[in-house]
Parts: structure tokens; C-alpha cells; sequence
């Protein structure tokens, strides 16, 4: 029976110190197939597969390839047998070029000592023509976009030789037509043989990809399912434990005076190009102001001006409250009442290596106290830890833990938790649910529509356009730098905010709206 | 005076003493900048080269062979270039404290080593005490200005240049450089391919040590014969400046190195004109300001970075 599996996890446990991560694990995989693994954050998805690819040793359990009982020692050892990963934070060298990226510590070599660059490269262009792949590798990784660096990431478990694929959350990080075209390489890839384990938060897309479904829940399987025995609800009720909606429920209510005042905003990067040109748009008190845009449109540049961490263009004005900050520095607009929550949550979010009581102050250390004048007061900062931990469950088990060895949900749960509980007159919010689970995005919607409700200035600016869209009481498109108006809530279908999006104009998208109605 | 100095600048002797006195710095820099590369943080090169100087006249003086004091020197600085490697990557000290509690304890201990084997103080001069010996290099020497500027040396300056060729393609052109590379860069990428960090580390530090400690015995055997208190004065110290300016690259790393040279060569030289000495020697340690300087405006930017 067993030699249909390719894979077969039997019986894995793994703890933490007191905690149980992996709690007696079966998990079988067909050849051929896509295997979607799903579960709430700290689930132990990621745990379980830093187990297959021998990153960590079970405390007990057995893992079986094509049939037989193996005996890894190392992660290498697992590469060789054809285990390949693309870990949630990708695992990839800044400072070199993507082919020097792939061939670190598998080169092909001649003369015993010398890189054969001839016989890497060859083997490089050949998975990616085979696997239709187009990537450039003679770039730096640093300068190339997250798509391209998880198209990176499978060609390099590629070239190692990999049989079984495995990719922890790859979609967090891909805009729609990124999405695409990873689903079209899987489709691919499984249909010339590879088995892909694939794990996601989207339920959508895992009924879209997936040939069976696997649900953990507190370290434990919960169901093994093929989607075609059931719905998306069913399974968001098996993953969360009770029914979710996923649905924003908007309050009416009366918005202030502007907090945020931009004026002529231009930007340019680092590289010295322009990124944002000219841009005009308020953000009122209680009002929430959701920025649409494909990713690279500009929306990192104008986020970095409005927190101080890139100096915006001669004639640009920015006002908070009507108080021009354009020269403040970060700490300053912090103490004014600024909260910002980044998209990259480990490298601008939280400090990995320090602990979650210290992520949980950091930034606010001079604006908001806890401090009893010259020293640290922490009776408040346990309180204060302890209540985002509570408010916004992050699953951990002391507060003195790394914030690194949180799983990936978790640390966006407490970089936003940080942020929701300070008393912030503006929030500027970059892609706040990115790689949380079903149960916790309500939770959060339900937390940013509260906030403005409570006279909160919002800007969120996110790549999931449904979330613009649900939250936003106005909406504005970005493309190529330019901000257009995306009309009130619910005023433009999804359709056409997706042609603005694309650099369409309003009067496009009116000409449309006036065609349905003819 | 001034169109005196000018013409200083390009004198064979001031480039001759250039070729020369850049040898140490070479071999310092060059062995050491896989070590930097792969993410140590090692600072402890004054005391490696030390105590390098002051075993190479020690192998020197008992067996009358200056290679097998530089064997000895060699041997001393991977001795000590373990030691680093004991505190800092296997009990993960803190690296800067390890690094300065041996730089600063190293004069004390090879004065204290001098003292008790050759009963001098200061410094050590002896006739036992057999230098390289210097090259025949008779067709170099035909060359007019260039004879004079390179010839007549000893065979571990030759051996220095050569070194930068063969540490450029170490670094790009093979596997270990490559992975060298990746360690410094991301250590758990790295271990995900079947690359453990600490060892490679542990062969750069090697390589580190031995190298270094070669540079030391090029001080005290490269023509003196003699070793005496603190001799490398300050030059571990523009090892670790050339590496950081070099930034990884064997090619730039010899570049600054020449530079620090060429500037102490200035001094030297400038010395002769009846300039104040103490005012003059400050001049490489204020090209080494100078270079950090430059080298430093080009990351600056103003505003504080996410992408930098
Ligand atoms: N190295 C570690 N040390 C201590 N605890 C850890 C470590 N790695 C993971 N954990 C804990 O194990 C639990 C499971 O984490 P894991 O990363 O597997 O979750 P996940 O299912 O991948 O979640 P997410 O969807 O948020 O990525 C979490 O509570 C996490 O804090
Ligand atoms: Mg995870």
C-alpha cells in the first residue's frame, strides 16, 4: 500500500521547551500531487516541515521516502534525497547574484577546486526552460522584486535536485498576477512529476491548487480532505474551530478634521527615480483611507516620506494636524501620535533578536512612557506586553522569548497589536494581515473599523485590494507614482478600481459604469 | 620646498619603500579577508602579528633558517588565531572584547617572552639572527626607474603580489570563496545548504592566523633581523581598515593596502627633509581617516534607510 506515497510523516511530535508544536503528526503525500497543509497561526505548519527537511529533529516519529524508513542526520542529507524547501522569510544572499545564489554549496566543479560556470550555468538555464522560469541571473538579489526572489528560491530547490517541493506560504508576498504565475509553475511542475507541498492562510487559493487538503489545528491533524468533499466555510470552521465570516462590518459615523494633510508630495528611491510624483490626499479623523496600487507603484516611497525615514522632494508638504512635518524624524512623529505598522515585519518591524517584551515597547519608549523617568518600569511593560498578547492572541510562552522563534503570523499579530493599543492619533498601516489566519483577519478588520470609529485617522495601504475595498471609506489607486481618486466605499466595483489599478482613467472606468446602466 | 615634495611624491625610493613596506599589510589583509568575509568579527590582528615578528626571529635565531622562522611565525598565529576561535565561535564571546583583550595583551606578552629568552629589554638585535636573503634580480634591475623601485627584494615581497591574484580567484573563481561568501551574508540560508558555518570560520581563521602571523615575520625578518616592543605599531590595526574598505573584494583590499603604504613611505621620506618626525608619522594613520572618510560619504544618505 505504502509505496503509492512518495511521502509519509508518521506519528511526528516536536516541543518547544512546554510547548507542543508537533503533537503526534501523520501526514501522507501522493506523487504528483499538490498537498495543501493549512492550519491557524503557530499551528505548527512551518515547525513541520523544518522537521522533513531536517532544519530541526523530531523528539519522536518516522519519515518515509518512496517507502522506506530514512535516516537524515542533516538538512543536506535531506536535499540530496530530494527535499526541497522555500521557507516563509526566504533564505537567500542579498549581495550575490541570483546564479551564485542557486549554486552555493551545490557547484558543479572542475579541477577539483575551480566553480565550473559553464556546467552551473547550463544546468541553471536548463531547469529554467524546462520549467518555463525567466529569471535574470546575473542581478543581485537585492535588487530584484519578491516575486522574482521565490522564482529564485524554486529554481534553486530545483537545481539541488528537489522531488518534493515544498513552498510555506508563498503567496503572502505576490500581488494577483504574481499569484498567476506561480500557479501556473506549480501546475507545471506537478504535471512533469514533482510532488509540491504547499502551505497558505487563503483558502481560496487552496481549493484552487490543491488535490488534497490537510488541517492542523494546536499541533494536531485535524482532517485530511480532497476539496471537492468540501466548502470554504467548512473548512475555515475546521481550521478556526468555529464559523468565520469574512466580511468587514462598517460603523457609520462623522469624521473629524484632517489628521493627515499631504501636499505635492514627490518621493524619489534610492536609486534617485522618481517614485511618487506630485501627490495630493487627506486623511480625516476616523476616516479610513485605504492606497490600492500593484505592487512597486510607488506605495513604499510614499509610506517611508510620510514616517520620516526618506526625505521627500523640494516643494512636497506633509501636515499633521496642520503642523508641517516634513523635517521630523521618526521618534518625533512617533511622539506626536503616529503609529506605522511596515510590511517587511522582520527586518522593520521588530528587532528578531530581541525579546517580545522589548519588541512590544520599541518605538514607543519615549513617545508613551514606561519609563519612570530614567529607568524602565516593567510592572507596566509586562502589563502592557501582556495585554497584545491577550487582545491580539499571539501564541507564544514568555515574554522574555525571541521574537524569531514566534511563527510568522504571530509576529505580525504583535507588530500590530503594538501599534493598534497605543493611543496614535494617525495609523499608517502597511499590509496589516499578511500571513495571518481566517479567525485572526476578522479580528484585526473588526479592531482597524473600531479605531477609526473611535476618531482614529487610518491610512492602510495593502496589496490584498479586497481589504481596501472592505474597510475603506475611500479609496485611492496608485500606479506609476500617481494617486487617482477611487471613489467612496463601495462606490467602483472591484472591477474598475483593478482597471485603475492598471493605469486606466475615472473617465474609463465612469464611461463603463455608464454603459451598465444604459 | 614645496616643488622639493612634489617631486618626492613619485620618487623611485618613495615607491621602492612603498613596494616594500606594503608586504605586511599585504599578507595581513589579503589572509585575513576571507576570515572578515565570512562574518567574524576579528579584530586581534596586532596581536597576531606580533607575536608572528617575534617567533620568526625566534625560529630564526635557533636554527639559522629565516624560513623556518617564518614556519615558526606562521605556527604562533594559527595558535592564536584558535584561541580567538575558541572564545568567540565555539563559546560565542563577544568578539571586539576577545579581540582587544588579546591585542592588548600581546605586547605585554612577547615583551615578557624576549626578556626571558634573549635577557634584553627594548628590542633584540643579534647577528644569529638570519634574514631572508635578497633576490638576484638582475633583469628587473636593468629597468630604468622600475629596477630601482622593485628589484632587490626578498622573495616573500614577491610572493605578497602574487598573493593578490591568488586571493582574488580563491574569492570568486571557487566553491569555498563562493560559500565564504554566503556564511558572512546568511548564516541559516547557508546551513540550509548543507554549509555549517562554523566551519568554515574555523579554516578562515586559520588561514587568518597563518597569514598574519607571515606578515609579522616579514617586519622582523624582512631586512632588520631584529624584534623589538610593540614593532608592528598599529599596522594589525590597517590590516582590519583595508579589509573593511576593501569590502570583501582581494583587488581593493591591496589597493587600500598600497595606499596606507605609500603614505607611510611619505613619512619616511618627509622625515629626511628636516620636517618635524612626530608631526610627519601622523600622516598614514590620517590617510586612514581620510579613506574611511570617502569610503563612508558614499552610504551616507541623509535620511535613515529600510533598503540600505
Ligand atoms: N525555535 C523555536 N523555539 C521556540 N518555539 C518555537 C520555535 N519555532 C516555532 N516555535 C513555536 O511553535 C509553534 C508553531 O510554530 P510554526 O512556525 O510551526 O507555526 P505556523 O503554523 O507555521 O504558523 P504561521 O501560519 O503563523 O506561520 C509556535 O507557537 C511557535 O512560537
Ligand atoms: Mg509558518
Amino acid at each position: 500500500m505504502s509505496d503509492e506515497y512518495i511521502l509519509q510523516m508518521k506519528h511526528i511530535r516536536k516541543t518547544f521547551a512546554r510547548l507542543v508544536a508537533n503533537d503526534d503528526i501523520n501526514l501522507d503525500v501522493r506523487k504528483g500531487t499538490v498537498h495543501a497543509l493549512i492550519g491557524e497561526n503557530g499551528a505548527g505548519k512551518s515547525t513541520l516541515m523544518r522537521i522533513l527537511t531536517h532544519i530541526y529533529k523530531p523528539d519522536s516519529g518516522e519519515i518515509w521516502l518512496n517507502g522506506q524508513k530514512t535516516n537524515f542526520k542533516t538538512p543536506l542529507e535531506a536535499a540530496r534525497a530530494g527535499i526541497g524547501m522555500v521557507h516563509q522569510e526566504f533564505m537567500l544572499y542579498n549581495n550575490l547574484t541570483v546564479y551564485d545564489n542557486i549554486i552555493l554549496g551545490f557547484e558543479e566543479k572542475h579541477g577539483g577546486i575551480f566553480i565550473d560556470k559553464k556546467a552551473c550555468r547550463a544546468k541553471i538555464e536548463g531547469i529554467c526552460e524546462k520549467y518555463q522560469f525567466n529569471i535574470p541571473l546575473d542581478e543581485k538579489i537585492k535588487e530584484l522584486p519578491v516575486a522574482m526572489l521565490q522564482q529564485v528560491e524554486i529554481v534553486k530547490a530545483l537545481y539541488r535536485g528537489a522531488e518534493i517541493l515544498i513552498l510555506d506560504e508563498p503567496t503572502s508576498v505576490l500581488t494577483p498576477s504574481g499569484i498567476r504565475g506561480l500557479f501556473k509553475a506549480i501546475r507545471f511542475l506537478v504535471d512533469s512529476g514533482k510532488t509540491i507541498i504547499f502551505i497558505s492562510h487563503k483558502l481560496g487559493e487552496v481549493f484552487e491548487i490543491a488535490d488534497t487538503i490537510t488541517v492542523l489545528k494546536d499541533g494536531k491533524v485535524v482532517a485530511t480532505v480532497r476539496p471537492d468533499e468540501i466548502d470554504e466555510r467548512g473548512l475555515a470552521s475546521l481550521m478556526v474551530g468555529r464559523e468565520v465570516i469574512l466580511q468587514a462590518e462598517k460603523k457609520d459615523h462623522p469624521f473629524g478634521p484632517p489628521v493627515l494633510k499631504v501636499e505635492n508630495l514627490s518621493v524619489r528611491d534610492k536609486e534617485g527615480i522618481l517614485r511618487v510624483k506630485n501627490v495630493s490626499f487627506e486623511v480625516r479623523a476616523g476616516e479610513i483611507v485605504g492606497v490600492a496600487g500593484v505592487a512597486g507603484s510607488g506605495q513604499q516611497q510614499l509610506v517611508e516620506a510620510l514616517f520620516g525615514l526618506r526625505a521627500p522632494e523640494p516643494g512636497s508638504q506633509i501636515l499633521f494636524e496642520g503642523n508641517p512635518i516634513n523635517r521630523a524624524t521618526p521618534a518625533q512623529r512617533r511622539c506626536m501620535g503616529i503609529g506605522y505598522v511596515p510590511q517587511d515585519r522582520l527586518g522593520a518591524g521588530v528587532n528578531g533578536n530581541a525579546s517580545i517584551w522589548e519588541n512590544s515597547i520599541m518605538g514607543y519608549h519615549i513617545a508613551h512612557g514606561f519609563s519612570s523617568k530614567w529607568l524602565l518600569n516593567h510592572r507596566e511593560i509586562e502589563a502592557f506586553t501582556d495585554r497584545i498578547v491577550d487582545q491580539f492572541m499571539v501564541k507564544r510562552q514568555k515574554n522574555s522569548d525571541k521574537v524569531r522563534t514566534l511563527s510568522g503570523g504571530n509576529i505580525q499579530k504583535l507588530v500590530v497589536g503594538r501599534e493598534f493599543l497605543q493611543e496614535n492619533k494617525l495609523l499608517i498601516i502597511e499590509d496589516p494581515t499578511r500571513g495571518i489566519d481566517v479567525g485572526a483577519i476578522e479580528f484585526i478588520w473588526s479592531k482597524i473599523i473600531e479605531l477609526a470609529a473611535s476618531g482614529v485617522g487610518i491610512l492602510i495601504v495593502s496589496h490584498e485590494l479586497n481589504e481596501v475595498l472592505q474597510l475603506s471609506d475611500r479609496v485611492l489607486v496608485i500606479y506609476n507614482g500617481e494617486i487617482s481618486d477611487g471613489g467612496r466605499y463601495r462606490e467602483y466595483t472591484e472591477e474598475q478600481i483593478g482597471l485603475l489599478m492598471l493605469g486606466g482613467k475615472l473617465s474609463d472606468v465612469q464611461g463603463d459604469v455608464q454603459n451598465q446602466n444604459q | 620646498m614645496g616643488w622639493e615634495i612634489l617631486k618626492m611624491t613619485v620618487y623611485a625610493s618613495t615607491l621602492g619603500i612603498t613596494f616594500r613596506s606594503a608586504v605586511p599589510l599585504l599578507y595581513g589583509s589579503l589572509g585575513g579577508c576571507f576570515n572578515q568575509t565570512s562574518g567574524c568579527n576579528n579584530i586581534a590582528y596586532e596581536c597576531v602579528m606580533l607575536f608572528g615578528a617575534l617567533f620568526g626571529v625566534i625560529g630564526s635565531f635557533y636554527t639559522g633558517n629565516p624560513w623556518i622562522g617564518a614556519l615558526c611565525a606562521m605556527g604562533i598565529g594559527i595558535l592564536v588565531a584558535l584561541i580567538f576561535g575558541m572564545f568567540t565561535i565555539v563559546f560565542h564571546s563577544n568578539s571586539i572584547v576577545v579581540g582587544v583583550a588579546l591585542n592588548s595583551g600581546a605586547w605585554a606578552m612577547t615583551t615578557l617572552l624576549m626578556v626571558s629568552l634573549f635577557g634584553s629589554r627594548g628590542s633584540f638585535t643579534d647577528p644569529g639572527i638570519i634574514s631572508f636573503s635578497r633576490l638576484n634580480t638582475s633583469l628587473i634591475d636593468k629597468i630604468p626607474y622600475l629596477g630601482s623601485v622593485l628589484g632587490q627584494n626578498v622573495l616573500p615581497v614577491y610572493l605578497a603580489y602574487a598573493m593578490i591574484a591568488v586571493s582574488y580567484i580563491v574569492m570568486f573563481k571557487t566553491p569555498f570563496g563562493l560559500r565564504i561568501r554566503g556564511v558572512g551574508q546568511n548564516e541559516v540560508a547557508a546551513e540550509t545548504a548543507g554549509i555549517s558555518a562554523v566551519k568554515y570560520r574555523m579554516i578562515s581563521l586559520v588561514m587568518m592566523g597563518a597569514f598574519v602571523g607571515l606578515s609579522g615575520c616579514c617586519l622582523s625578518l624582512g631586512g632588520l633581523s631584529m624584534f623589538s616592543e610593540n614593532m608592528t605599531a598599529g599596522r594589525g590595526f590597517l590590516c582590519v581598515a583595508s579589509m573593511i574598505v576593501g569590502g570583501g573584494n582581494p583587488i581593493k583590499i591591496a589597493l587600500v593596502a598600497l595606499l596606507f603604504a605609500y603614505s607611510d613611505a611619505m613619512s619616511q621620506i618627509l622625515t629626511t627633509l628636516g620636517l618635524n618626525g612626530l608631526l610627519v608619522s601622523t600622516i598614514p594613520y590620517i590617510a586612514v581617516i581620510v579613506v574611511l572618510l570617502i569610503s563612508g560619504i558614499k552610504s551616507f544618505k541623509g535620511t535613515a534607510d529600510l533598503e540600505g
